[in-house]
């Protein structure tokens, strides 16, 4: 039956609006449903006109009522078809005129004609609209009034004053009819302009919503609202949902959320600390300042089981009165905090590899600065020497079936040698690292070495060239801007002394024994720069020997009636074409004692130790490896030192000798062979 | 240089000979190739490295040893201009700079196409002041060599 009904309705709203849909227009679709209703009306009427006509005998009127019936019914139909309103509209109106026209001149029963004009203003201002509507419904009514008020035509025969009452009324019905269309149009167009600033407004909040959604669904902070009770509210920033690694947080509490992934005491810290924001008693700043989460380590499970952790930065700050009122206004929920988080592992991480990056960066610039307190050239003199040492080793290396034991010997001299030159100019980083492959070699020696460890000191080799360049690239830039201060006129020699002055003194200072060194060379003797690296190498040595095994402390040279301060003297002296080089400490001189029971310990040498001459037991010292010193350290205890010094000598040809005195001093005398004697030193 | 890194380069070079050619090469000493060295060799295949390290692998044969090799691939002689060996050495160094990959797995390494260079005593666009190891391996019918240069870019 309901159906029934919602049918029915649907079938006469189908035939008044013309079957057309599309009139969302309010004031256009009144207008057309009362074009049909009235054109329906009318055809039925005028119809009912013609029937009644017929039956009374009036054959004309009849037949004309029924091709005006046919007119309207066309109309009708027409209307439907071409949806052409406005004339559809004058169609019927003038139909009507002409209809209720021919009413008031008939007069009808007892003059009823005339009652129809009354509705005439209504149905042209309504289909016709106001300004036109009242053009046809004022000579509608003008026509009428000539009717009625000529004789003539007035087939009622109304009276004067009748008729002139009949027009009152009908102009008051147009006046009034006009009123009421005025007022009915403007208040729709008001209406519509409301509806579609309606529209508009609605649009622009859709893409400000819009706006926003991208900015909390794209951007990489995780950007939230508080409430009261520290609930997350429903809008946040999906990267939330990353950092907390979980969606459907709305409504659930920030403190709840921490509270398994924070150490129970930073957890309090955080419950205090929203106490206090929510109270809004203390002022933003200092509330950033004690806010316990700023940066914090969180560690959230990881499926595997293993937590993972992340490093979260929070901001929080209270929302303003107005936004408070706002915010509560819009979703009946007063948000007090607006937070704000950010995922910081990464950066963290990348600050750990900064300053790790510093920390090697620092070591340049210690390499810098002694640069700069060191003369280029001398440290140039340093990178050549260490190159030269280098390559040697290098060469080794590359000749095919060298054996690998030898060659470690090789390496462990050359890392030594390297060590001592970069002592002397007090690159200490340097030697350390060099120290360390030295005691790689000595380990490997000791223990049995494979190919891939020669790899990995060939790797050494590598890593050691790689700093030399960037020394040598320091160097350059130093020198490009620092004017040379050491005159060079010396030479090799000269050069020679400074940094043998230079490092005796820095030992000196870093072990705490006075010492003074005195240089000499001879006239008529020189060192030429082709041996220069030779002495050099076998000088450092034995200084570096005079410090670790040589002096006495202060107070027993005092009770030695010794000079309290240490002495050095190296003499360079030419005798019959050969370099003699003098070097003389005058320490403790050699404890044949010690080195014998060092050689009594040692399992090849246990049984012959104690039948060892004096002489004998010093040759001990030039074993590779035989050191009296109880631990390996920077200064002594390899058994490398005094074994280079013999390698080097006796390869270039040299004889080397000492005169020991115990509680004296030490002699080394070295003899080099072929030395240019009348060359005065170059630079 | 972190030998870590290297290490998979040299078996990855080794499994290639032991398992496409049935040869079991012997590892002669390393040593640091200097930038202006002369070499022997003709035909290179330079494997690029990036991410964590930077740098080059490098694999070297003597032509007569590419084509040898050559020869035992396609199982028949091989002229010494034949340009299947440009085709073969490009193969061998795929193989290695594919499992070397493998080995690298767990550092954050990227690692090139390799491509082949040709021609009597080649030069290398070495990188600056980045040494650079060279590892000589003997197999019967001669020598080859690896030659690795790589940057620490975070020295831990």
């Amino acid at each position: 039956m309901k159906k029934l009904w919602l049918f029915f309705g649907r079938a006469v709203m189908n035939v008044l609006t013309g079957g057309n849909k599309g009139l969302t227009d309010i004031g256009q679709r009144s207008r057309v449903i009362f074009l049909n209703a009235v054109t329906l009306a009318g055809a039925v009427m005028i119809s009912l006109f013609s029937a009644i006509s017929l039956a009374s005998g009036n054959l004309p009127l009849a037949l004309a009522c029924a091709v005006a019936a046919g007119v309207v019914t066309l109309n009708f139909v027409l209307i439907r078809l071409f949806r052409l309103y406005l004339l559809g509209g004058i169609v019927d109106c003038v139909v009507i005129f002409v209809f209720y026209y021919y009413l008031v001149l008939s007069g009808g029963e007892a003059g009823s004609g005339i009652l129809w004009i009354n509705t005439y203003p209504l149905i042209s201002l309504f289909l016709l609209g106001s300004g036109i509507g009242s053009v046809v419904a004022l000579s509608f009514g003008a026509a009428v009034g000539l009717a009625i008020f000529t004789p003539a035509l007035n087939a009622a025969a109304f009276p004067p004053l009748y008729s002139a009452r009949v027009m009152g009324t009908y102009f008051f019905i147009w006046l009034f009819s006009l009123i009421y269309e005025v007022v009915r149009t403007n208040t729709l167009r008001r209406l519509e302009d409301s509806n579609r600033h309606l529209a508009e407004a609605s649009a622009a909040l859709r893409a400000e919503k819009q706006q926003t959604d991208d900015i909390l669904a794209g951007v990489r902070e995780g950007i939230f609202l508080l409430d009261g009770e520290l609930r997350l509210g429903t809008s946040h920033s999906r990267y939330l949902e990353t950092i907390f690694q979980g969606d459907q947080l709305a409504g659930r509490s920030l403190l709840e959320l921490l509270k398994p992934l924070l150490p129970a005491q930073d957890y309090s810290s955080a419950a205090d600390f929203f106490d206090l924001l929510l109270a809004g008693a203390v002022n933003p700043e200092l509330l950033a300042e004690i806010n316990p989460l700023s940066e914090i380590r969180c560690l959230f499970p990881a499926p595997d089981g293993q937590a993972h952790s992340k490093l979260l930065r929070f901001a929080f700050s209270r929302l303003g009165a107005v936004g408070a009122a706002g915010a509560a206004g819009a979703a009946g929920t007063a948000f007090s905090v607006l937070g704000v988080v950010v995922d910081a592992s990464q950066e963290y991480e990348l600050q750990q590899q900064l300053s790790v990056e510093e920390r090697k960066h620092k070591q340049s610039m210690e390499n810098l600065f002694r640069i700069i307190h060191v003369d280029p050239a001398m440290m140039r003199e340093f990178i050549g020497d260490t190159e030269a040492e280098l390559d040697q080793a290098n060469e080794l290396l590359k000749t095919e079936g060298t054996d690998r034991e030898h060659i470690m010997v090789a390496l462990g001299s050359s890392f030594h040698a390297i060590k001592g030159n970069a002592l002397l100019l007090g690159l200490e980083e340097f030697a350390a690292k060099v120290h360390g492959y030295e005691d790689t070699v000595k380990e490997l020696r000791s223990r049995g070495h494979s190919w891939r460890d020669l790899l990995s000191l060939t790797v050494g080799l590598g890593e050691i060239r790689g700093d030399l360049e960037e020394l040598n690239g320091l160097i350059t830039r130093i020198e490009s801007f620092q004017a040379l201060t050491v005159s060079r006129d010396g030479g090799a020699a000269s050069l020679l002394q400074l940094s043998l002055d230079k490092f005796v003194q820095k030992e000196s200072s870093r072990l705490g024994v006075p010492v003074s060194f005195d240089f000499r060379i001879a006239e008529g003797a020189a060192i030429t720069e082709e041996h220069r690296k030779l002495v050099k190498d076998v000088l450092v040595q034995l200084v570096r020997n005079s410090f670790a095994h040589g002096f006495e402390h202060e107070t027993t040279r005092l009770k030695l009636k010794k000079n309290p301060r240490c002495a050095i003297s190296v003499q360079v002296d030419e005798q019959a074409g050969s370099l003699v080089l003098r070097y003389r400490d005058d320490g403790n001189g050699l404890d044949i004692g010690r080195i014998r029971a060092k050689a009594a310990s040692l399992p090849l040498l246990a049984g012959r130790a104690a039948a060892l001459s004096d002489q004998e037991v010093i040759k001990l010292i030039f074993m590779p490896g035989f050191s009296t010193a109880r631990q390996t350290s920077l200064d002594a205890g390899r058994g490398e030192g005094m074994a280079l010094v013999r390698n080097r000598v006796t390869a270039a040809g040299g004889r080397l000798g000492v005169k020991n005195k115990p509680g004296q001093y030490l002699e080394w005398t070295v003899t080099l062979p072929g030395m240019a004697v009348a060359e005065v030193s170059s630079a | 240089m972190n030998i870590n890194h290297i290490e998979p380069f040299i078996e990855a070079t080794v499994g290639v000979f032991r398992e496409l050619f049935g040869l079991e090469p012997e590892y002669l000493n390393p040593y640091l190739v200097q930038k202006d060295d002369r070499n022997e060799w003709d035909i290179s295949g330079i494997i690029g490295i990036g991410g964590d390290s930077k740098g080059v692998v490098v694999v070297s044969l003597s032509g007569q040893l590419a084509a040898a090799l050559t020869a035992k691939l396609v199982g028949g002689p091989v002229q010494l201009d034949d340009p299947d060996i440009v085709d073969a050495v490009g193969e061998i160094v795929n193989i290695i700079a594919g499992n070397a990959k493998k080995g690298l797995e767990q550092y954050r390494l990227e690692i090139s196409l390799p491509t082949i260079v040709k021609g009597p005593d080649h030069r290398i666009a070495w990188q600056q002041n980045v040494p650079i190891i060279g590892i000589p391996f003997k197999i019967p019918m001669g020598r080859f060599h690896l030659s690795i240069g790589l940057e620490n870019i975070i020295t831990g």
